[in-house]
């Protein structure tokens, strides 16, 4: 697939700072504007199907923050983890995975509803409403430079597989 | 069907939560995932009725990890579990809108955060995930385009399955719902 990435919906975050390290410390989530993010950038956007859900937690974003070092080097200004979860909810995830760094070189937003996401088709949503998770975001992966998708990948059964790994994204770069 | 004092508790009320022993507090850990498993109510309710701490105190929140919630509403309940078990609140069972293992994880870092090991007897304590029930009885309110639980408090006389207390709030905050208001009715 190729395009830009919607920008027309503002996913909602909360910004790691000290003065909110407790997984228990809540702040005040803030819009990320993602036209202003992808313009003259390369990031990599990942979704995930649910914070603090198994797949994801234990292997998924761990994943990705084993390699903040690869990316970086790569060239990748940001990372944008997205999930239909609450700002809250993500903010936790974020800090209960071990990510505590003021740069908020990759953050823990919200794709609210699934609005963002289902606008990349209907492949990168997931309806959970059968186990009471409504809707939920299909594990996927993106990278986008200078708003292009340059590479965008999918996972069929919500697992984690090659397609969305650092080492897929890191090898697209 | 609205929940009424004096009126009984619903029959088959059930909710899906992964459970968490209050045994030994070290052995919590918020990112390992478990497998969620059925809380039936009907049963818990059989088994408080068996006991001298026959209540069944329900505490409901918008959302897990939300400012209020976390940090006010529900650390107060963790922090005086000998004072429910005083008050013969046999269990307290947290719902919150979100799904099982968000409430679980939340559910571990506060117990981790608040509870403190104690050799008396202290409530069964269950996060679970809300899944429609608040909204079944009139217990939920549109929040950006989701049903989210209201914030209340319940009690359940497990003995004769009658509401003893309810207790929802109208405005920001914790008042009708808190554990001074909860205390005072039991």
């Amino acid at each position: 697939m190729s395009g830009k990435f919607p920008t027309n919906i503002n996913p909602k975050y909360i910004p790691y700072t000290k003065l909110h390290d407790g997984v228990l410390s809540c702040d005040v989530p803030v819009e990320l504007n993602l036209a202003n993010t992808f313009k003259g950038k390369k990031v990599v956007v990942t979704a995930v199907p649910g914070a603090f859900t198994p797949t994801c937690t234990e292997q998924h974003i761990p994943d990705y923050l084993k390699n903040l070092a690869e990316f970086k080097k790569k060239g990748i200004d940001k990372i944008v983890v997205l999930s239909a979860n609450d700002p809250f909810v993500m903010a936790a995830w974020g800090k209960a995975l071990g990510y505590r760094d003021e740069e908020n070189y990759i953050v823990f937003a919200t794709d609210p509803n699934a609005t963002i996401s289902k606008q990349l088709g209907d492949n990168y949503v997931a309806d959970l409403s059968a186990v009471g998770f409504g809707l939920r975001l299909q594990r996927y992966a993106a990278l986008v430079e200078d708003g292009e998708i340059k590479y965008l990948g999918n996972e069929d059964e919500l697992g984690f597989t090659e397609i969305s790994s650092a080492k897929n994204l890191l090898d697209q770069i | 069907m609205s929940l009424t004092e004096g009126q009984q508790f619903p029959d088959n009320v059930e909710f899906t939560y992964i459970p968490i022993q209050l045994d030994d507090l070290a052995l919590i850990n918020p990112l390992k995932c478990d497998t969620s498993a059925q809380l039936k109510v009907d049963e818990l309710l059989t088994k408080l009725s068996t006991t001298d701490t026959p209540n069944l105190l329900i505490v409901s929140v918008p959302g897990a990890f939300t400012p209020t919630c976390t940090e006010v509403h529900i650390p107060q309940y963790l922090e005086n579990l000998p004072k429910l078990t005083e008050a013969k609140v046999g269990a307290l069972l947290v719902l919150a809108f979100n799904d099982a293992f968000v409430v679980n994880a939340w559910g571990k870092v506060l117990i981790k955060e608040y509870v403190k090991q104690s050799d008396k007897a202290l409530p069964q304590v269950i996060f679970a995930s809300d899944g429609g029930f608040s909204g079944a009885h009139d217990l939920a309110a549109d929040r950006g385009g989701v049903l989210r639980n209201k914030r209340y408090a319940t009690v359940v006389n497990a003995k004769d399955r009658t509401i003893k207390y309810l207790g929802v709030e109208v405005e920001r905050g914790v008042h009708n719902s808190g554990l001074d208001a909860v205390l005072s009715k039991l």
